[in-house]
């Protein structure tokens, strides 16, 4: 999976947590401007490890603020792993 | 360490606190309830804690301590919190809460000095508290930024119970711009000075001294630091489950003080020519109450072991041990007041310590993770909640529900912020089920709820919208949450239930190996407990309540504890030493 | 199908005793109001009886609505006496139960007492004269056919010795209404009701020392000792050995009174958590924007207003038909406190520290209603004590229940009465179906919204398989089993639901100022299915009503009277 498709994913994750549509959310912003809280931190971990099979903190919203972020994260783990 | 071992402990260490009922014992609920009344500390009855050493009980074995098994911890303050509530948020569960954090990240000198200061009777102040911030400890506005001696502080921490006295502290404070980032810090009394404010007058726990603390001004060096910059909240993520899954355990010591105390009086008073727990209905919800109070302790104690075995998902089984437990507990309580009377309202008298207990109980569950900050956690990971394997692990379920088996010490850093992976204890109840031998129609009828409510579970959160389970969600994710957290304790009495039966018998194991038993904790689990009226409990026979009632009446004429351990209270023999083992 | 009329209850112009006492009263946050949460907050802390307060209901003339019309009073409505009632508790629980129990002390007069002695009593409460009622003993509680203390006719006078304990008003209280034993007699026949003024009484009377209790901490919960006093034997209220009959009729009343002391006690607990809400932070948003904070909340009022609603309805029972107190009295004894409990259970919740700490502010007083507030269920008839008076009466109300019920227009038609002890029963009629059934008349279905009419039928299936339960033979058995405490329960619950249903349809204006059919369903449903933990999945929100309250002043009921609070 590229970046792009990651960050998309993330971008489409988040949009259905705060139920607005995917084009709202900037891949380039800080999730905490959209109003990410701890608790969404915590179900994007549960979602994260569904879709990539892998735990994440969920710390990864302020170590990796913006989707894009996240993604390039993610993808070099699965990497990795 | 076997069942065995710990009940011995619990027992050497009731033992060394003394009679309960003797008024001339510190220890004892007249002298507590003395001192709640004057609205002070127990000094006397701290004194005894501190001669014996219980605060060992939370400092890890590598520091000199006893911590072990976590499981263990529960049992043993347990002790403390039959006594008095009050005695043992004081005396000792706050300074848990701060030293797991400290356990969890500290280090080895920040170990050792929280460890010498424990082990020495002293206490440690947990600073999260701004009135302002309740439960949600990431919007905390004390903040601690980088000066010339390492950083410096601003803002105030409310109701911080032993801030007067405790010679650490540890400090939540923000230490960056980000919204959610925080860090840890170690206060050192000896080296900062500080005072502390007046403290606040509050309904209950009166013997506990909770005080506001201003930071303005303080400055603490680089060392200070408890783990990473910023990494505040995942240590307290990771720690706090520690104390989710065992202050509930803690917890359920109250409540056995508030059944004996009700069915001492129901049994030796005549009311309509009859005495009062002759009643069927005031036997059946005494009898509830006591099963009640098994299944909290199998709970709590099953998620502790589990952080164990499984810490990949502490973070929901201890916010599902937080969430159910004291809720239960409190009903249980309200249940026996109706029995109780008029007593139950008096401060004075030979019943005063239900009323002190009663308004001890909530600072056990709103002063840390109250119920909404569980089920915040619980709603969020849902997904994650209900995964289970297809075939069970066999020597992992084992050594889950095997208290036999020891667990070996401790090891904080496996803890994880967030669950992942699959649940062996969801996975467990439909093995458990399966595997539970002789089930008659009453017991298969409850199996068939549960497993009925576990597709009903697992259906409903695959078509939940991620919405649903944010803060803003739908009640059904939070019916759903309820749902799993009782099903996750139907596992937990369920699978230990069947180890009893197969495993060596002694008095705590015979009653839960019981069909009788099993029922009655399902049933409560299931339903509504003050009604009585699921269909299933109409149809259960008289039989089941009359087997644990019997069991009820000799646990309190041996002044045995209504839990898993049926320990002594008032041991006859005297095979205790000096020193308390885990 | 035709739409209900809606009131527009803004223009409502109120002029019942309650208003006039709110207004009289004033804000109670305000600190110079004759009595202001602040000072009823000090005088529980210190446990100091507050007289004062007391001295300013007197002045107003409450307790005129203790004492029958015809006797001088203002005693007319058992609704119009609960809400002046409730004006109080809604202030302080302590209070209207210390000044309250003046009218418990006195109904067994009303009802059995002499002319003169009714009269004396009149002018003596009036006056302002606190009244006690001594039934419980240390050794038998609430078991009266078992009591110690006895009364012995010798000449002229009654002798009577004994103690009575946890009696509110004991040692205040100038007149006292005493059940007793004479040894001559025995069973149920040997329990005799006297009344006489301490004053009266000649050779040894005791004050108990005061009882520290949870709550209610400022009242005289105490108690007195008796040793061969004389009192003239004119205090004996109706028949000798009619004691018995005299206070379980007494009760049927002063169990419905009871009901007030909850009611306020819902609407200041909610009152204080809605107004908390408005200004807390958490999570980065106002609490009042989060969901699961507005779900505990909305369905805290939720309770409120069905213990509202079944109050209302055992009140004009009172009122106009006490045959069938026999069953409202422990219904509402049941449900009302225990209803308003959960409330108070779940604001607590949403309040979280500040529901636990003695300061100040707005939710200062909370602390204290919590604590104030769990004795009502214990008071004068504990849960127990009332489920089991119905489980005596199922067969009978199972029998009636598959007959004809009367024509609604019978109805509470009847004049407001005062009723003496022959109005009163101690079984329910089996020749009629108990009338708070009567929603379950076809005709009624084309009134109501057709979600409504759904909520309604499943209702109705609960309360016909409840009804077919009660039948179980079973049930007769004594001491009776769980099973029948389980029926009971579903009885109580089924006949809540009815109840608020009749609210309805008495004044549908209360179907929109609480956010239309919603609510009421929402309330059907969780009561039949309490037991199944409905409640977890109770999607429900009527924050926007709650606000309403508060900015409109409005009290917490199905009606909305004005109230004087700034909160």
């Amino acid at each position: 999976m590229t970046e792009e498709i990651i960050s998309q994913w993330i971008v489409d994750t988040i949009a259905s947590y705060l139920d607005v549509s995917s084009s709202e959310i900037d891949p380039l912003q800080p999730l905490a401007n959209y109003g990410i809280d701890s608790v969404h931190a915590l179900s994007l971990c549960g979602d994260i490890e569904e879709k990539f099979g892998f735990y994440v903190d969920p710390t990864l919203a302020w170590d990796y603020p913006t989707p894009n972020a996240i993604a390039s994260f993610i993808a070099g783990r699965s990497l990795s792993s | 360490m076997s069942i065995m071992d710990v009940r011995l402990a619990v027992e050497a260490l009731d033992a060394q606190l003394g009679d309960p009922y003797s008024s001339a014992n510190a220890c004892s609920w007249e002298q507590l309830c003395r001192n709640d009344e004057a609205g002070e500390r127990p000094h006397e009855a701290e004194a005894v804690l501190k001669e014996i050493g219980v605060a060992k009980a939370f400092v890890p074995h590598e520091f000199n301590g006893l911590l072990l098994q976590l499981d263990r911890l529960g049992h043993l303050l347990r002790a403390v919190f039959r006594r008095d509530p009050a005695l043992g948020l004081g005396f000792g569960v706050t300074s848990l809460m701060a030293a797991a954090t400290i356990w969890t990240a500290g280090t080895a000198e920040q170990k050792e000095r929280a460890a010498e200061l424990l082990i020495s009777g002293g206490q440690i102040a947990v600073a999260f508290h701004e009135l302002a911030h309740g439960n949600d400890f990431g919007a905390n506005e004390v903040t601690a930024w980088p000066s010339e001696s390492g950083f410096a502080f601003a803002g105030n921490k409310s109701l911080i119970n032993n801030a007067d006295r405790a010679e650490l502290i540890v400090v939540h404070a923000r230490t960056s711009k980000n919204p959610v980032n925080h860090s840890l810090f170690l206060l050192d009394r000896t080296k900062t000075a500080f005072p502390a404010g007046d403290y606040w007058r509050t309904v209950g726990v009166r013997g506990c001294r909770l005080s506001n603390i201003s930071l303005e001004g303080v400055t603490l060096p680089d060392s200070a630091l408890i783990g990473a910059l910023d990494g505040g909240n995942s240590v307290a993520l990771r720690a706090f489950q520690v104390t989710r899954a065992c202050l509930p355990s803690m917890a359920v010591g109250a409540v056995d003080t508030a059944l004996r105390t009700t069915a001492e009086f129901a049994v030796g008073r005549r009311l309509y020519g009859l005495s009062v727990a002759e009643m069927p209905y005031v036997r059946q919800s005494l009898v509830g109450v006591f099963a009640d109070l098994v299944a909290a302790d199998i709970f709590s104690s099953t998620a502790a072991r589990l952080l164990h075995i499984e810490p990949n998902q502490g973070s929901l089984y201890s916010a599902a041990v937080k969430f159910l437990v004291p809720e239960v507990l409190r009903e249980d309580i309200n249940i026996l007041a109706d029995i109780l009377g008029a007593r139950f309202y008096l401060r004075n008298g030979k019943h005063a310590i239900f009323q002190k207990i009663m308004r001890d109980f909530p600072a056990l569950v709103i002063g840390h993770a109250a119920q909404d900050v569980c089920e915040a956690t619980l709603r969020a990971q849902l997904p994650v909640a209900v995964r289970m394997d297809d075939k069970p692990n066999e020597a992992l379920q084992r050594a889950i529900f095997d208290w036999n088996i020891p667990l070996g010490k401790f090891d904080w850093a496996t803890l994880q912020m967030g669950a992942s992976g699959k649940s062996a204890l969801f996975a467990a109840l439909h093995s458990g089920i399966e595997n539970r031998t002789s089930v008659d129609k009453e017991l298969g009828a409850i199996f068939d709820e549960l497993l009925d409510l576990s597709i009903w579970l697992r259906s409903t959160v695959v078509q939940m919208s991620p919405r649903e389970r944010g803060l803003n969600g739908s009640a059904l994710a939070s019916a759903a949450t309820k749902v799993y957290a009782r099903l996750l304790a139907a596992s937990a009495c369920i699978n230990r239930s069947n180890v009893c039966r197969s495993a060596g018998q002694d008095s705590g194991s015979n009653l839960i190996a019981s069909d009788a038993w099993l029922k009655i904790a399902l049933c409560g689990i299931l339903g509504y407990r003050r009604f009585l009226h699921t269909d299933l409990v109409e149809q259960l026979n008289a039989v089941c309540y009359e087997e644990v009632y019997e069991e009820l009446l000799s646990r309190l004429s041996l002044n045995s504890t209504f839990d898993s351990l049926a320990s002594n209270m008032l041991p006859i023999y005297n095979v205790f030493s000096n020193k308390i083992k885990i | 199908m035709t739409e209900l009329k809606v009131n527009s209850s803004e223009l409502q112009i109120n002029s019942s005793p309650a208003d006039a006492l709110e207004k009289y009263l004033g804000d109670p946050r305000n600190p110079k109001s004759p009595i202001s949460v602040e000072s009823l907050i000090s005088s529980d802390l210190e446990e100091k009886f507050p007289d004062g307060s007391v001295g300013i209901l007197n002045n107003w003339g409450v307790s005129k609505w203790f004492v029958p019309k015809n006797l001088g009073g203002e005693l007319v409505s058992m609704a119009d006496s609960s809400h002046l009632m409730r004006a109080i508790s809604r202030r302080d629980l302590t209070l209207a139960i210390a000044y309250g129990k003046t009218y418990l002390g006195s109904v067994p007069v009303w009802l059995a007492g002499t002319p003169s002695m009714q009269i004396s009593l009149a002018d003596f409460v009036i006056g302002g004269g606190a009244v006690c009622l001594a039934l419980t003993e240390r050794q038998h509680g609430a078991d009266l056919l078992n009591i110690d203390t006895g009364a012995e006719l010798i000449g002229e006078h009654y002798s009577i010795s004994g103690e009575k304990w946890l009696i509110n008003n004991a040692s205040r209280a100038g007149r006292i209404t005493i059940l007793a034993k004479e040894r001559a007699r025995s069973g149920p026949r040997s329990l005799s009701l006297l009344h006489f003024s301490k004053d009266d009484i000649v050779g040894n009377y005791k004050n108990l020392s005061k009882e520290h209790t949870l709550g209610i901490r400022a009242a005289d919960i105490s108690g007195f000792a008796l040793t061969n006093a004389l009192v003239g034997k004119d205090a004996l209220l109706g028949e000798a050995g009619s004691g018995f009959e005299i206070i379980i009729k007494s009760l049927q009343l002063t169990r419905v009174s009871c009901c007030a002391l909850s009611l306020g006690a819902g609407d200041h607990a909610v009152r204080i958590a809605s107004a908390y809400i408005r200004s807390r932070y958490i999570y980065h948003r106002l609490a009042i924007d989060i969901a699961m904070v507005r779900r505990r909340l909305s369905r805290a009022a939720l309770m409120v207003l069905i213990a509202d609603a079944l109050s209302t309805w055992a009140f004009k029972i009172a009122d106009h038909n006490p045959e069938l107190l026999v069953t409202a009295s422990p219904v509402a004894k049941i449900m009302v406190p225990f209803l308003v409990q959960r409330a108070i259970d779940e604001c607590e919740y949403v309040l979280g520290s500040r529901s636990y700490i003695m300061g100040s502010g707005i939710t200062a007083p909370f602390q204290k209603i919590s604590r104030d507030h769990r004795l009502v269920a214990l008071f004068d008839g504990s849960t127990t004590v009332n489920l089991q008076s119905l489980i005596v009466q199922f067969r009978s109300l199972a029998a009636g229940f598959d007959k004809p019920h009367e024509p609604p227009e019978a109805l509470f038609k009847g004049p407001n009465i005062n009723c003496g002890l022959d109005a009163l029963r101690l079984m329910p009629g089996t020749k009629t179906q108990d009338p708070v059934w009567s929603i379950y008349r076809s005709s009624l279905f084309t009134q109501l919204p057709q979600d409504l009419c759904k909520a309604l039928e499943r209702l109705h299936l609960f309360t016909k398989a409840l009804h077919a339960d009660m039948k179980n033979p079973v049930h007769g058995s004594i001491p009776s089993g769980a099973g029948s405490f389980s029926v009971a329960w579903r009885y109580c619950l089924a006949y809540s639901a009815a109840s608020l249903v009749h609210a309805i349809l008495e004044a549908p204006e209360s179907l929109d100022a609480w956010g239309g059919s919603r609510w009421v369903i929402a309330a059907i449903d969780l009561l039949c299915n309490f037991h199944q933990n409905y409640i977890d999945s109770l999607e429900i929100d009527l924050i926007p009503e709650l606000m309403n309250c508060l900015e409109d002043k409005k009290l917490l009921s199905l009606d909305r009277p004005a109230v004087a609070d700034s909160l």
